[in-house]
């Protein structure tokens, strides 16, 4: 029988690495925090030039690491240091930029790429950081902020386009919160099986699910009339909604059947793979945001056996998504995200891990207007702390909503009446568009 | 030793408490003062506003209402027959009392005591916090000795399930104060974890003097090797420890422990959160009674008499003032029995009145002049479509195992496609379109509903009821918990004669099919 202890000195049962995120909290907390105050001031005739540029991004996909991948062993690598491990860093199609060697797909395509490599984010624990980076909010219990996914949908959703605005592919994120149920992602939970209750059951067919749908409506206009009756319409429209789903012909954007098998194997024949090839599918098709995620980035032991094993599924499908959407000349209308819900510590632990570690880490972009070939900021030699361009979770937010047009000052109202800015705290990171 | 002891000892007196409820229940079924002055409230205020109140709910009604608030489910068919049959005068106080002392009563509260505990996600050692809860509520634990003892709770997690309230929130003392705050008190202090509340008088300070009542406690995992050699927790241990503090960020200085009247704890670290749990707990604290009071009665009434749940404070004063504080008082004068609170207000004709409105309420949201409609959760949703689908029956003639399972992944979806992994109790099932897809083309509901498909509900009413008439009522028992107006069987009656169908029976399956997806299913009325 042997025993774990945990104080409560440490804020996190696996804690990071704490003298680390002291310094750089108190780096960023105090001088540095003001000193983006100040930048933000400064900047404002420059940023203010470029929210006038018409926005060229009419899709998203996020490629979600849940767990929180590496980013030394990946974006920002260290090689040769006492932090870097044991993989080398390898060129890539961008001039001065490195990766690790276990993206040699990925690096052929980094003149697509805008590599952020500071991303700060102080939330180290996995829920709280995954809510954050889902909804551009700490959690408070008290407010139900919408996922990117839905503020998406309802800034861009096409009213008369069949296939829902928001999908999810291989896990569920977090729902529309007050912008409404009308707005959660729709989940497909195995990209490579035929989607459930797509299809009429024996028996039904498209007059007969009308008729149905007729007498129903007869049926409850009594009961309606006698009570609130703000919902039947909208309960009505949700099952018209769906009824133009089951006929649509862009719902065969679910089946990956269609597409030759060497595009289908370029992909990777795995979840993620084949979640990232439908994901083109669908924003072919007119979806505006899809995310797929993949697990298994929770790296506390045994990291660089395991990120090699991932990456050896993300590396393919992350390039033969890039490659795939601009040999169809669609990326510069899809922004391309990758990221986890925060980095994972430097320093290696004694289990050959690495800790989380929210304090300085990567994001990756591509299409959509982003300029791709380029690094935004940096950590120092040893990966510890950001040196150059920190970037919050709130500037992430307002990044991506300008390339989708959606403005991010915009105020909507919470369940309470409380009014809720699309992203708080946060500016455009100019220089992804630069 | 002692603790085990104490455990077995604690499941004997549980089961014996479920008779006696029962039992006593039986006995003394009748309407208490505070019943009383609870609707003389209501109705002097819906006088003085000039509200004419709806009639009384009809007994199919409230039947349905009262299990689904209570069991979490509609009724199954034999229990509105036999309760329409029923020609009791106190019919309705005695079903008050049976359902209050079920099983099933138990499960749906165990659900949602959890749910408001710790959410509705997948959170350490919920297993063991489930059961305590569930033995908790079957031996009427008081309210205030309940909160203490997840306040408190200390011991193997195995012998003391009560510690995964604390686990849930990795004894984070921010977390932990975020949470106590806003579902014991109602007070919305967790913005004053970043910053002085903007419209309250709480202060970041305030947040952290509560948080370090939480900052001496520990936890230790203890694992065991299984017999692949894997190592495995067997066990998390919570206690106290002499030292602990918490810091305002940027602060130099730690934040003591002091409650929110402002009086410092000078005692022991190791009796800290014992302390909390007193001050909390206490018939000093008017909120605590306040909090509770206002969640039940929302949850009953549709309508909090402060909304959000949390927003007590300056910003949402309540609706009916005296009544809140009223019933809170009466409800610390009974001892804390949550059982005698929900009796109060489910006895009362406010609770009693039919969801119809008349001319002169459809616009009032705020006076009870009608019950209010409330969308099913996705759990209630479930649990009613499993008993209007039959599917428990079905399970019987096929291999249970694999329906088991179906089961589960259908709950799994049903709790997604609703669910935030946030702690919102009123969110509703209000239809989304991956909702819809599964009602139009799922088998839940076209197994069942397919009358060639022997064993199936339509297929077994058909068989059984030889009448249209008879035919029609049954579905609408199975599904809305009534038999089918005149005007209803004449409607069914027109689509069967008009319909071009050649299978003769499918207009019951249609009928099925509408009324599971109608409004009145999705809604408890």
């Amino acid at each position: 029988m042997n025993t774990q202890l945990w104080f409560p000195e440490n804020k996190s049962p696996e804690p990071y690495d704490k003298d680390m995120s002291r310094r750089s909290f108190l780096k960023f907390g105090t001088s540095s925090f003001l000193g983006m105050i100040a930048m933000q001031h400064l900047q404002l005739p420059a940023l203010s030039a470029i929210d006038a540029l018409p926005s060229q991004a009419e899709h998203c996909i996020v490629l979600f690491m849940n767990g929180g991948p590496s980013q030394l062993d990946t974006f920002d690598p260290k090689a040769g240091t006492a932090n870097g491990g044991p993989f080398k860093a390898i060129s890539t199609s961008a001039k001065g930029i490195e990766f690790s060697e276990n993206l040699p797909l990925l690096a052929e395509q980094a003149h697509h790429l805008s590599i952020i490599r500071s991303m700060v984010s102080g939330e180290g624990n996995h829920e709280r950081a995954r809510f954050l980076l889902h909804t551009g909010y700490a959690p408070t219990g008290s407010v139900s902020h919408p996922t990117l996914g839905s503020i998406a949908s309802y800034y861009m959703d096409d009213e008369d386009f069949e296939l829902p605005s928001c999908v999810n592919i291989n896990s569920p994120t977090f729902t529309g919160g007050f912008l409404g149920a009308a707005h959660d992602p729709f989940l497909v939970s195995n990209p490579m099986e035929p989607l459930e209750d797509l299809k009429y059951p024996p028996q039904m067919d498209r007059h007969r699910f009308r008729q149905r749908l007729r007498m129903l409506k007869d049926l409850e206009k009594d009961f309606l009339k006698k009570r609130d009756t703000r919902s039947t319409e909208a309960h009505q429209a949700i099952y018209k909604k769906a009824d133009k789903l089951i006929n649509s012909p862009h719902a065969k954007a679910f089946s990956l059947n269609e597409e030759p098998i060497t595009l289908r194997e370029s992909y990777g024949m795995n979840q993620f793979g084949q979640g990232c090839l439908m994901a083109r599918r669908l924003v072919e098709a007119g979806v505006k945001f899809v995310e797929v995620s993949l697990d298994g980035w929770d790296t506390h032991s045994n990291n660089f056996e395991s990120v090699k094993n991932l990456l050896s599924v993300v590396d393919p499908a992350f390039s033969a998504l890039v490659k795939d959407l601009a040999d169809r000349e669609i990326l510069d209308k899809t922004v391309v995200l990758w990221l986890g819900e925060f980095g994972r510590t430097p320093r290696i632990n004694e289990n050959d891990g690495r800790d989380h570690y929210p304090n300085g880490w990567s994001a990756v972009l591509a299409g959509g207007g982003v300029r791709g070939g380029q690094a935004v900021g940096a950590t120092d030699a040893d990966g510890i702390e950001v040196v150059n361009r920190p970037v919050s979770v709130p500037d992430l937010f307002a990044s991506l909503c300008f390339a989708l047009g959606i403005d991010y000052h915009t105020e909507n109202y919470s369940r309470m009446g409380r009014p809720i800015r699309v992203v708080d705290n946060g500016a455009v990171v100019k220089e992804l568009f630069a | 030793m002692r603790i085990i002891q104490r455990t077995r000892e604690f499941r004997i007196i549980s089961l014996a408490a479920i008779t006696l409820l029962a039992f006593g229940a039986a006995v003394e079924a009748r309407i208490s003062t505070s019943t009383k002055h609870l609707d003389e409230y209501i109705n002097t205020t819906l006088k003085e506003e000039g509200i004419k109140p709806s009639k009384r709910s009809k007994d199919a009604e409230f039947l349905r209402r009262v299990h689904l608030d209570l069991n979490g489910k509609i009724p199954s068919v034999e229990e509105v027959v036999r309760f329409l049959d029923d020609g009791s005068k106190n019919k309705r106080e005695k079903k008050i009392d049976e359902l209050l002392g079920s099983e099933p009563f138990l499960d749906n509260w165990t659900r949602i005591w959890v749910n408001w505990l710790v959410g509705r996600g997948n959170s350490d050692r919920r297993f063991e916090l489930t059961n305590w809860v569930r033995e908790a509520l079957a031996r009427n634990l008081t309210y205030d000795r309940f909160v203490a003892a997840l306040i408190t709770a200390d011991g193997k997690i195995t012998e003391n399930g009560a510690g995964g309230f604390l686990l849930r929130y990795d004894l984070s003392p921010i977390d932990l104060t975020a949470q106590t705050s806003r579902l014991f008190l109602g007070l919305p202090m967790q913005c004053a974890q970043c910053h002085d509340h903007k419209s309250e008088e709480w202060l970041q300070e305030d947040f952290y003097s509560i948080a370090a009542f939480f900052a001496t406690t520990e936890y230790e995992r203890i694992y065991e090797k299984d017999e692949n050699g894997e190592e495995e927790e067997i066990d998390v241990v919570l206690r106290n420890i002499p030292r602990g503090s918490v810091y305002i960020p940027d602060a130099e200085q730690e934040t003591p422990p002091r409650f929110l009247d402002g009086e410092r704890y000078k005692g022991s670290p190791m009796l800290r959160r014992r302390a909390l749990s007193e001050w909390l707990t206490s018939k000093e604290n008017p909120y605590f009674r306040r909090a509770i009071v206002n969640r039940i009665w929302a949850h009953f009434m549709g309508k909090g008499f402060v909304e959000p749940l949390d927003g007590f404070g300056e910003e949402y004063p309540p609706t009916h003032p005296e009544l809140l504080d009223w019933l809170a008082d009466d409800f610390a004068a009974h001892n804390y029995d949550l059982r005698y609170l929900m009796r109060t207000i489910l006895n009362s004709q406010t609770y009693q009145r039919t969801s119809a409105a008349n001319k002169h309420n459809a616009d009032d949201e705020t006076h009870y002049s009608h019950a209010y409609v409330k969308p099913l959760n996705a759990e209630q949703f479930f649990y009613s479509m499993i008993e209007a689908t039959g599917f428990d029956r079905l399970q019987k003639r096929r291999d249970r195992g694999a329906l088991e399972h179906m089961k589960r992944r259908y709950l799994e979806r049903f709790i997604f496609l609703l669910a935030n992994g946030e702690m919102e109790e009123l969110e509703a099932f209000n239809g989304t379109v991956p909702q819809a897809l599964m009602m139009i083309n799922g088998p839940l509901v076209n197994d069942s509903g397919d009358h060639k498909a022997r064993g199936s509900l339509i297929n077994d009413i058909l068989k059984r009821w030889r009448t249209t008439a008879d035919r029609v009522d049954q579905i609408y028992l199975r599904t809305l918990s009534r038999p089918a107006t005149a005007s209803e069987q004449s409607y069914f009656k027109r689509y069967e004669d008009t319909s071009l169908y050649r299978d003769k029976e499918l207009p019951y399956e249609d009928l099925y099919w509408a009324l599971l997806n109608s409004a009145e299913f999705s809604l408890n009325h």
